[in-house]
């Protein structure tokens, strides 16, 4: 997934007015994937969104020294985030390996929808707290 | 161990322009790269490999956050060369996870022998590569990047 164009970035400017842009975008990007993600069967919407959390972890590591607590809470949620979706996305690609290698009734493939299951709704479950905490405001505000 | 490896150095950027900052993320986050690189090749020891993909991928992140503070052309050759090396690392990180994950679950032995064999090939392939960086000197390029932000 292509990262959306910061508009506007200066390199004569302090790094810290420059990094506020940056993390605005990237929270916007990230939060562009819901309502896609409440639905389970949106593989690629949940791909790009893992993407998405990591560019924003990443900035958001970067930046916390000058940034302050926004951006470290940023940083901190991104990489939960970033975490469950990337044991989604481990599913989504095992799933239809071990389905042609080891076969449709085996033990081995129902381990693992459950286990897409199970980490899909501890995605779902954060999101939603994020979303219902004003995760976004609370980080824009503290920046 | 493979966590504390992999953390990234703080890097004090108080007060600084975009382009000083760059030019000292970038510098630190690709001498990190390095650190991390020995041992890398040895199959027994999955972390090491898995150290110096987080690097990789932490320093391809700071060159993207920092692109406009660089000479463009000679920018994107070299992000290039990081996603490159960032791709083989993760060639051989990605079989290591999967043959951890499956190694004890019933059925899984025809697949855990695709999955070896697919991390031999790994190995040669991310050897091969270092080989390649160390030749053609991709640390000290990404040095003199770093510099020609200031």
């Amino acid at each position: 997934m292509k990262a959306k164009k910061v508009k506007g970035l200066d390199p004569e400017k302090s790094f810290r007015k420059n990094a506020c842009k940056m993390v605005r975008v990237r929270l916007d990007e990230l939060h562009g994937f819901s309502p896609a993600v409440l639905d389970p069967a949106e593989v690629g919407a949940l791909h790009d969104m893992r993407i998405a959390a990591k560019r924003l972890r990443y900035l958001c590591e970067l930046t916390s020294p000058v940034l302050g607590e926004g951006a470290a809470l940023a940083a901190k949620k991104a990489k939960d985030l970033q975490g469950v979706l990337g044991d989604v996305h481990d599913c989504d690609e095992q799933i239809p390996r071990v389905r042609a290698r080891v076969g449709a009734g085996s033990e081995l493939l129902a381990h693992l929808e459950a286990r897409r299951k199970s980490r899909y709704a501890d995605f779902l479950e954060e999101w939603q707290r994020l979303e219902d905490e004003g995760f976004r405001k609370n980080v824009l505000e503290r920046l | 161990m493979g966590a504390l490896l992999a953390k990234a150095r703080d890097i004090p950027l108080e007060g600084l322009s975009f382009r000083e900052a760059a030019a000292r993320i970038v510098e630190v986050r690709a001498r990190e790269v390095f650190e991390h690189s020995e041992g890398v090749l040895d199959l027994e020891d999955i972390e090491r490999v898995h150290a110096m993909r987080v690097a990789t991928r932490r320093l391809r992140a700071a060159m993207e956050i920092c692109r406009p503070c660089f000479p463009k052309g000679e920018f994107k050759g070299l992000l290039g060369e990081v996603k490159d090396l960032a791709d083989v690392l993760g060639e051989r990180r990605d079989p290591d996870v999967a043959v951890d994950f499956f190694r004890d679950l019933t059925d899984a032995g025809p697949l855990v022998e695709d999955l070896e064999r697919e991390r031999l090939e790994a190995n040669e392939r991310l050897g091969a590569k270092l080989e390649e960086i160390e030749q053609n000197d991709l640390r000290g390029r990404l040095e003199a990047l770093a510099l020609a932000a200031v």
